[in-house]
């Protein structure tokens, strides 16, 4: 298994929907509001890269989410 | 329960020791090397605010870190 921190800047007023849709994507262990530089992060737990790929993509894809940032498990 | 996520920063090539290290921490979760602006990502979960600052503050002083970024839940 291939653990991932996401890092997520998002629209303030879709923030809600963000983290309902993000908590739903497979693979995302645990998400949340955060204080601080970021708004939410996600801990995600992918098959693989490609998994991983797939599942960055999904949360970018999100209407109203800015600019993500991905710390994948060396 | 209060979680957070501490990102952190290590001197080049500590990061192995630095992530045994901060494993062994009361009330790490979960920590893993990573690629990318940081070379180690914690998972936090404390009782409270004040137990969450004293494992933070244990965690910087920890041999090879030079910088963490605490990004801590909003609890509605």
């Amino acid at each position: 298994m291939l653990n991932a921190c996401i890092l997520l800047k998002v629209v303030p007023t879709r923030a809600e929907l963000i983290l309902e849709a993000v908590k739903e994507i497979r693979g995302v262990r645990k998400a949340y509001f955060t204080y601080g530089r970021f708004d939410i992060v996600a801990f995600v737990e992918a098959e693989n890269y490609k998994d991983l790929r797939a599942i960055t993509t999904k949360i970018n894809s999100i209407d109203g989410v800015r600019s993500t940032e991905t710390l994948a498990e060396a | 329960m209060v979680s957070a996520c501490v990102l952190i920063r290590t001197r080049r090539g500590e990061f192995e020791d630095v992530v045994k290290t901060v494993r062994q921490l009361k009330g790490v979760e979960r920590a893993f090397p990573v690629l990318g602006r940081y070379d180690v990502v914690a998972e936090l979960d404390v009782p409270d605010h004040t137990e969450l600052g004293k494992v933070v503050l244990r965690m910087s002083r920890i041999a090879g870190v030079v910088f963490t970024e605490t990004l801590v839940e909003v609890k509605p």
